[in-house]
């Protein structure tokens, strides 16, 4: 690996880089290092090196008295320093650095220490780099204004840190409890917590909490799949924080693991942030849990204490859907680009659905290895979400083609609980249903988040495309669609995904007019109809009436022997009518003509039925 | 530090003070061969009262053997322009050098940014540790003149667009010599960088521990030959 800057200066002067190398162990580099380091590790440089390497393009930041390289430019010298053939021994150049920095603050001193014990021995150095950090770690806990001086170093510190450094244990726990005493977030290290981080070490290593203020009470839920911290009114358990930023606290509970034909409890444990909203999927959806907080509180939360619905849900079993429903799941791409954007959901014959987000600049799109296109039809004024920005958006067949599996939309057994089901993922262009868990609540209404379990291996754009727009089925109904996804982060088995919630999907299924019941009538062929109440009004009852009709034909088929002539007049009159109810659907925007011609098809149908009456009689 | 305790701020956050480019011993001996001037000593000169009576030539005045003397102290001009801010101690430790070879009152301690004589006003002038700038001044005939400079041949730094051009240092050379004081420049860059033509002006002296004081009396005898011959132009 190379960078521009190391190769041009490379070229300039190659002695320059050596130099480099030698100084990338350094906080900061002044003309007392760079003069010991070139006599001392580089006698065939000159002082014009030092020039060189000064007011070269690795340097990030100078002033009259020094400068500081770039951090990534620093990681690749390090390497080199350790790799390249040639180079002096690093537990030389350790040396060299400590004679010149023997003034320097202990901070300084001992970053630079750290830092070249990782360079030097690689992961053999982590007991060392323990005890180099040990000093800063009790002074962290002495509190007082040691404790906030070393707090701002450790946070200064840590993106110039070796990542073996900050692979430490003891490293983590400076870092993370110099966050907590700032009250800030941790740097570097990704700004989250490391999962596998013992609250215990944490907690020893601040100062006490009791300074920071009263605790702060938090609402607990063992949800299917995991633990939802939530506000604490409502909540069936809630625990008490210390206020902290960011507020920790450890959860352990036991998975069953069997071996062979053994039956065994693994114990689990992990570091996470407590906060209103946030959900963590627990491995093997235990029933009981431990929960610790940096003051040292242990709670115990189980599902009994939730009643009889936790009861239920522990009890059930993830079933996936029927695999005949991943037929109303298409893999949407742009027209003529065979890289897909995300997934459409059929829930009409001649209706799908997929994220907003999903179509942007697309207004039509096509079906991935097929002729289909889907053009998106937006949502109208009057069927706007009261002003919000749809998260939803519809797509209908530009060539007429008919779906013939679509899902079915229904309601949340409880909108305040969350949900099991499974989503459609494609794997090498083929759908098939994955184990999802949907928390209870969000402080967005429209949008709930979830955790998909064991992801297939791909890269985030090519999960993105695989899951977004899939739909969230419960029980084998559309429960929602996934709206977003963030691919898991290892060693995390999970992605967390954000689907629609209850009452969004309901406001589309009234808007788009899809019944819960229903098979998922296509509403264009009827939608337009809707002008004014009048009109509105007027089709619901002629919609009434020929649908009273025809259950009256279909039952004096099954009641009375027909004769063949009858029942060809029937047929003919039947294929009449689909051909008028099309002719509907494709004149859009004449109500008037459109109630006309139902009011016409029921007016033949009642005299049909009379004449038949009539005949029967 | 002890494995007690952990002051983060306790002490600086400079290293020690870098070793001086010339030792303590050789600074005397490399500066004394540049700056030095020659003048009469004590001794006759033998050789050369013999040859001129030999030639048949009167002894208008007793020929002495010429000796190099600091006599004549020195005027030292000192770049502090960025791009020496990596020799910024080392400046210190040479006009502390300076002020013990010459002793005091002999040393006249100038500093400039980029060219003494730059064609711009604004960059143009010298400037005392007291004092407003001025225009530079020649001292006394047959002064040195200790020129410590990059002489333009480091690249441009950050904000620093005014740097010194070959053509102004050729020009402020130019009027040493007219002046008749002995030009000697000290540099940190190597002879490949030197630019030739300045090279044949001034008495470039490298600034590295490689230098030796037997190298800088050949190039200021050679530079003071080409002086004699007119060969500055």
């Amino acid at each position: 690996m190379t960078d521009a800057r190391l190769s041009e200066l490379e070229q300039e002067s190659p002695l320059a880089v050596r130099l480099a190398e030698l100084a990338s162990l350094a906080v900061r580099v002044d003309a007392g290092l760079l003069r010991r380091l070139r006599r001392d590790l580089l006698p065939e440089a000159d002082v014009a090196v030092e020039l060189e390497l000064w007011f070269s393009t690795l340097v990030e930041a100078r002033s009259e008295n020094g400068f500081q390289m770039a951090p990534d430019v620093v990681a690749l010298l390090r390497r080199r320093l350790a790799s390249e053939p040639g180079r002096p021994p690093v537990s030389r150049v350790r040396a060299v650095l400590a004679e010149a920095h023997a003034q320097v603050s202990p901070a300084i001193r001992l970053e630079e220490k750290v830092n070249g014990l990782a360079v030097e021995l690689g992961t053999a150095a982590r007991p060392l780099i323990a005890d180099a950090l040990r000093p800063a770690l009790r002074a962290l806990t002495a509190g007082g204004p040691e404790a906030a001086q070393t707090a701002r170093w450790v946070f200064h510190a840590v993106p110039r840190l070796h990542p073996l450094v900050l692979a430490t244990p003891i490293a983590r726990t400076l870092v993370l409890a110099a966050s907590l005493l700032l009250r800030t977030r941790p740097r570097s290290i990704g700004g989250a917590l490391e999962p596998t981080q013992s609250i215990a070490e944490l907690g020893w290593a601040l100062p006490p909490l009791d300074l920071l203020g009263e605790p702060e009470s938090l609402g607990v839920e063992l949800v299917p799949g995991g633990l939802q911290f939530c506000a604490p009114d409502g909540a069936s358990g809630r625990i008490q924080l210390p206020p902290t930023e960011p507020r920790v606290v450890e959860i352990e509970w036991a998975l069953e693991v069997i071996v062979e034909t053994t039956r065994g409890w693994d114990r689990r444990r992990v570091l996470s942030e407590a906060a209103a909203g946030v959900l963590v999927a627990l491995a093997g959806d235990p029933d009981e849990v431990t929960i610790t907080t940096l003051s040292g509180d242990r709670y115990q939360l189980s599902r009994q204490t939730r009643g009889a619905d936790t009861a239920a849900t522990s009890a059930t079993r993830y079933v996936p859907p029927s695999p005949r429903l991943l037929a109303a799941c298409l893999q949407i791409e742009p027209l003529g680009m065979p890289t897909p954007l995300g997934v459409a959901v059929a829930v009409g014959p001649a209706l799908l659905l997929t994220p907003t987000a999903v179509l942007r600049e697309f207004p039509v799109v096509g079906v991935h290895d097929s002729a289909t296109q889907l053009a998106w039809r937006p949502w109208s004024a009057r069927e706007s979400d009261e002003g919000h920005e749809d998260e939803l958006a519809r797509l209908v067949p530009i060539h007429g083609e008919i779906f013939d599996v679509a899902l079915q939309a229904s309601e949340w057994a409880s909108e305040d609980d969350g949900l099991e089901g499974s989503v459609a993922g494609f794997v090498e262009d083929r759908p098939r249903w994955f184990h999802v868990v949907v928390q209870p609540r969000d402080e967005r209404w429209s949008v709930r988040r979830g955790v998909l379990w064991h992801p297939p291996q791909l890269s985030a754009r090519e999960l993105r495309a695989a899951f977004v727009g899939s739909p969230f089925v419960v029980d084998d109904r559309l429960a929602g669609v996934v709206l977003s996804l963030t691919p898991p982060s290892p060693p995390a088995e999970y992605a967390t995904i954000e689907v629609t919630s209850p009452g969004y999907l309901r406001s589309v299924r009234v808007r788009a007019g899809l019944s819960a019941s229903s098979s998922g009538l296509d509403r264009e062929s009827v939608d337009e109809v809707e002008g004014d109440q009048a009109a509105r009004q007027r089709k619901l009852e002629l919609v009434a009436r020929l649908i009273a009709l025809l259950a009256g034909i279909r039952n004096a088929r099954t009641r009375r022997a027909q004769t063949a002539s009858l029942g060809q007049r029937k047929m003919l009159l039947i294929a009449r009518l689909v051909r008028v109810l099309n002719g509907v659907a494709e004149e859009r925007g004449f109500q008037d003509r459109q109630v006309a011609v139902l009011k016409e098809i029921s007016d033949r149908l009642s005299a049909f039925d009379g004449s038949t009456q009539a005949r029967d009689a | 530090m002890t494995a007690d305790s952990f002051s983060p701020l306790a002490g600086g956050n400079v290293s020690l003070p870098p070793p001086p480019i010339f030792d303590r011993l050789r600074s005397r001996a490399i500066l004394g061969a540049a700056l030095a001037t020659f003048t009469a000593g004590s001794e006759v000169d033998l050789e050369r009262a013999t040859a001129a009576l030999a030639a048949g030539r009167r002894l208008q005045r007793i020929p002495y053997r010429p000796v190099p003397t600091l006599g004549r102290g020195a005027q030292v001009l000192v770049d502090r322009a960025r791009a020496l801010d990596p020799l910024r101690l080392d400046l210190v430790q040479l006009l502390a050098d300076l002020e013990l070879l010459f002793g005091p009152g002999r040393l006249e301690v100038l500093s400039f940014a980029h060219c003494p004589s730059a064609s711009d006003a604004r960059r143009r002038g010298v400037w005392a540790e007291s004092g407003g700038r001025r225009a530079w001044r020649a001292p006394a005939r047959g002064m040195p003149v200790l020129v410590v400079s990059d002489f333009a041949a480091s690249p441009a730094v950050d904000d620093d667009e005014d740097v010194a051009t070959p053509g102004e240092w050729l020009q402020f050379a130019r009027q040493v010599r007219a002046d008749f004081c002995h030009p000697v420049a000290l540099t940190p860059y190597p002879p490949s960088r030197w630019q030739p033509a300045l090279a044949r002006l001034l008495s470039f002296v490298h600034w590295s521990e490689r230098t030796t004081a037997r190298q800088v009396m050949r190039a200021v005898r050679e530079a003071r030959m080409r002086a004699a011959a007119g060969g500055y132009r």
